[in-house]
């Protein structure tokens, strides 16, 4: 093995580990939640990278993630056509279609929530665990 | 429009702007190279991200980019099946099937080459323009 071989990393399926703010149970009815980045998986990694595979048999999908913050920034991307989403930035909804992007400033209130569709979705935040990097107390900018 | 509605955007090929390092042409021969998102769609993103969509219809991809460093931390996400490609880090070469993640500290020297199959790579760069 060499130096570098440690910064390859297969994803894995976050089955039923906790995470915070999400109702895991009600998130994998859309399809399961792919770890492929923290720093578990590398030591020294400060991004934080989970893919989404989803599908919405019955629409609209069901609400599985509270509103919150985090301290720093953060990216939902549709990289493909085919989902409906609605996301809450601050006290604004707003009903998206895919392929896009979603830029999350720090500690700025948001959720999403799928209404329709399959595909996948890609979230990053810029850190290296997705827990410590949640704000307590969430700002509007 | 609301305030928050310019956080919301939609990708765009790349087509043939530059792109530090990386040959263009070559690279497009590949597939669309198509860009999610850096501070130009989003004022104040502290995030770079493309989305290359990715066919090899050769035996073999083409070299499309130098060996090159940065100076923030990078990602390559693989999220499907599909692809199997040869990443550079260091001097070390690596095969590997998606789906994979591949995490390039700061200043680690790296390339990529597709060798075969078909899907998407999400290239991720720590900071809001690519460079």
């Amino acid at each position: 093995m060499g130096n570098y071989e440690k910064y390859i990393v297969k994803p894995f399926d976050w089955a039923e580990r906790p995470l915070i703010h999400h109702d895991r149970e009600t998130m994998d009815t859309l399809g399961p939640l792919m770890a492929f980045l923290n720093t578990d998986m590398v030591s020294e990694a400060d991004l934080n990278v989970f893919v989404h595979h989803i599908d919405v048999k019955n629409p609209p999908g069901p609400d599985y993630v509270g509103i919150h913050a985090h301290e720093v920034s953060q990216a939902y991307v549709f990289p493909l056509p085919g989902i409906t989403f609605e996301v809450t930035l601050g006290e604004e909804v707003h009903r998206v279609e895919s392929p896009a992007t979603i830029f999350i400033p720090p500690r700025l209130k948001h959720t999403v929530k799928i209404i329709e569709g399959s595909g996948i979705e890609v979230s990053i935040v810029r850190n290296k665990k997705y827990e410590e990097s949640l704000a307590e107390e969430a700002a509007e900018q | 429009m609301g305030k928050y509605e310019k956080l919301i955007v939609k990708p765009f090929d790349w087509e043939n702007r530059d792109l530090n390092f990386h040959s263009m042409g070559q690279l497009a021969e590949l597939g669309p190279l198509i860009s999610f998102l850096n501070r130009e769609m989003v004022e104040g993103a502290d995030l770079n991200i493309f989305v290359h969509h990715i066919e090899v219809k050769g035996d073999t991809g083409p070299d499309y980019v130098d060996v090159h460093t940065h100076d923030v931390s990078q990602a390559y996400v693989f999220p499907e099946p599909g692809l199997t490609f040869e990443v550079i880090l260091g001097e070390e070469t690596y095969t590997a099937d998606s789906p994979a993640t591949v995490f390039i500290p700061p200043g680690l020297k790296h390339n990529l080459k597709i060798l075969k199959g078909k899907g998407i790579e999400v290239c991720i760069l720590r900071k809001g323009w690519y460079g």
